[in-house]
């Protein structure tokens, strides 16, 4: 059963891989050549795009004919029928190509780790670019360590679940895509902050001057806010302002000194509060966010064993 | 399962497609060891009998039995037991033709390569050769060798001579029944080539209008039904016992085909035994007529394309 869903997959096992391959040596290329001369930064600027809808488009790609690409051509029929129970059609080829697509991701990755190394040069001095020395930070978190697996599987889960609903390959990827960006939009702008609490640093003395942990950490949120609070008031948001007021008014002279700075902070009673995850969470946001994924992958999963199960022709 | 029960037996089956039904209220048994024969008009629920048979559909109500199992415990040993040939003949279409014979061996546990290898010989159907590249006829030889490799007990076969040429048609035949001698298969075929069916069947089931019109002994169905010929005005006379199926009024006479146990006495009747052919198209003639007018005038296009036919000639 392996060879015959290996063999059912292979011609698009094949153009993924080859199409990976291309943007593999891509990266091998503008790795050496930003490496060297940092001005051709903007050639990694596109790679971290590519890098981006890599896991999703690989994963749609590879899932969307699973069932869908047999059931158009009518061969599920001819599969159900021989002496396999469907339920073991199904995990075989699933499994095929799930290994495949996390394959072609880890391997990928690999290549991500000495292609940041190649082009940190020039990434610590590029506002939208990619570093280790930030990995905590979205950018750099949604393209390294284990996430990646669990996009690239939840995509795939979701193209096989979305083809076996509409039966079309091309439309099951074409609705999987905004779908899939819809979860990612999701969990990491609005769930990701909380998987762990999130660290705080109080300033008093050089306001908003931050340590080495806060820059190499993930900043929620930053402000100037009245010395007994570590949160905006009841009814303020984080952009609120209003206590500022009397500092400004001390400041006065535009070109006040650090040290002036601190003392007018002292004297309207103000700290400065910096809300982060810190690089020392990188691995539990990791391992969480990638449970997230392989779960809603689980889930999909089930649905296209129950919609199996009740197949309509 | 019990050895001597029936191959198949229905219940009250039905499937529902939406709205309409594609078969409703089926009940027969078919014995072990027939060829029987699944007749009807296009529509009338022949594939959707046979794919909830083969078990690829479930039903939306009723009851199926096939070799002492309901087709959609799915399990690998009921699976192993049955054979299907969709009408669509599905095969993939990149596989070379030793591809396909190693899929079927790795999914079957009773696979016979050698019985598929002299038939694919026999066949002069070459096994390097990709199955796309095949001719229609010969995808259907490779799909019926699939079938009959499998050994399985009952054989189910959709349309299976159907879009083959007369000669084909008599290859794929020779082989169905040479295949049927060997291993006491049961074999449930649907055809409307109702010719070719007189000679290797034993076992009738006419499917009209969604519903069995008659379930039956070839010689059974031979033996109960009546052609009667008569004037005009002798339609109205009472035929006791009978049900007429259809009938034809053309001048001053008629013609019925009429379902009796009883012999007809009737004077006015003259009474012939009609072949298999004439009850089968009686049936049909009569789902028809009762869907839209029966003479309908011939449209411009089917007159064109007879006129051609004969300049083809």
């Amino acid at each position: 059963m392996t060879w015959a869903a290996w063999r059912v997959q292979r011609s698009q096992i094949i153009a993924a891989m080859g199409v990976v391959l291309v943007f593999a040596l891509w990266l091998l290329i503008s790795g050496i050549v930003t490496g060297h001369n940092p001005t051709f930064k903007y050639w990694t600027d596109a790679d971290v795009y590519v890098l981006f809808a890599l896991p999703g488009v690989l994963g749609l790609a590879l899932g969307a004919p699973l069932i869908a690409g047999e059931s158009s051509l009518g061969t599920n029929r001819l599969a159900w029928t021989q002496s396999v129970t469907r339920n073991r059609w199904f995990a075989f080829k699933f499994l095929v190509g799930g290994v495949v697509t996390a394959g072609i991701v880890i391997a990928l990755g690999f290549l991500l780790d000495w292609w940041t190394g190649a082009v940190s040069v020039s990434a610590l001095t590029n506002s939208g670019g990619f570093s280790s020395a930030v990995r905590i930070q979205p950018t750099a978190f949604d393209l390294s360590g284990i996430v990646v697996i669990g996009y690239a599987l939840f995509a795939f889960s979701l193209g096989v679940a979305l083809g076996a609903v509409v039966r079309r390959p091309g439309w099951a990827f074409a609705l999987g895509i905004p779908i899939f960006a819809a979860a990612r939009i999701v969990v990491q702008g609005s769930l990701r902050a909380h998987f762990v609490a999130p660290a705080i640093f109080t300033n008093l003395a050089g306001l908003s001057n931050s340590t080495l942990a806060v820059d190499r950490g993930w900043v929620l949120h930053s402000a100037l806010l009245p010395a007994n609070r570590l949160s905006p008031p009841p009814g303020r948001t984080w952009a609120w302002s209003d206590s500022t007021k009397s500092y400004d008014a001390c400041r006065g002279a535009p070109n006040l000194s650090n040290a002036g700075a601190a003392h007018c902070a002292a004297l309207s009673h103000l700290h400065f509060v910096f809300v982060y995850q810190p690089e020392s969470h990188y691995w539990a946001l990791q391992g969480i966010e990638t449970a997230i994924f392989l779960g809603l992958g689980l889930l999909l999963v089930g649905l296209t064993v129950m919609r199996l199960k009740n197949w309509r022709t | 399962m019990s050895s001597s029960g029936p191959a198949v037996e229905t219940m009250g089956l039905g499937r529902r497609y939406r709205r309409t039904w594609g078969l409703r209220d089926c009940s027969f048994a078919l014995p072990q060891g027939r060829v029987a024969a699944l007749v009807g008009p296009n529509g009338a629920g022949k594939s959707t009998l046979l794919r909830m048979l083969a078990g690829i559909n479930a039903p939306s109500e009723g009851v199926v039995t096939v070799l002492g199992k309901s087709p959609r415990t799915q399990t690998a040993d009921a699976l192993s037991r049955t054979a299907y040939l969709d009408q669509d003949r599905p095969l993939y279409k990149d596989f070379r033709v030793e591809e396909m014979l190693r899929f079927g061996r790795e999914l079957n546990p009773r696979w016979d390569n050698e019985r598929a290898r002299r038939h694919l010989e026999e066949l002069r159907i070459s096994q390097a050769s990709r199955v796309g590249q095949l001719s229609g006829g010969q995808q259907a030889q490779v799909a019926l060798t699939m079938c009959l490799a499998k050994r399985p007990e009952l054989l189910l076969l959709d349309e299976p001579v159907a879009a083959l040429d007369p000669l084909a048609r008599e290859d794929l035949m020779q082989i169905l029944l040479q295949s049927v001698a060997d291993d006491d298969t049961t074999v449930l075929l649907s055809s409307h080539a109702v010719t070719d069916l007189a000679t290797i069947c034993d076992y009738v089931i006419i499917l009209s209008a969604s519903r069995v019109q008659f379930a039956g002994e070839l010689d059974h169905v031979l033996g109960v039904h009546r052609l009667l010929v008569g004037p005009t005005g002798s339609v109205s006379a009472t035929l006791d016992g009978a049900t007429v199926i259809s009938s034809i009024t053309a001048g001053r006479q008629s013609t019925m085909l009429v379902r009796a146990e009883q012999p007809i006495i009737d004077p006015s009747w003259e009474v012939f035994e009609p072949n298999l052919d004439e009850i089968v198209l009686a049936y049909l003639r009569a789902d028809a007529s009762a869907a839209q007018p029966q003479f309908e005038p011939m449209s411009r296009r089917e007159r064109k394309s007879r006129n051609s036919i004969r300049i083809v000639k």
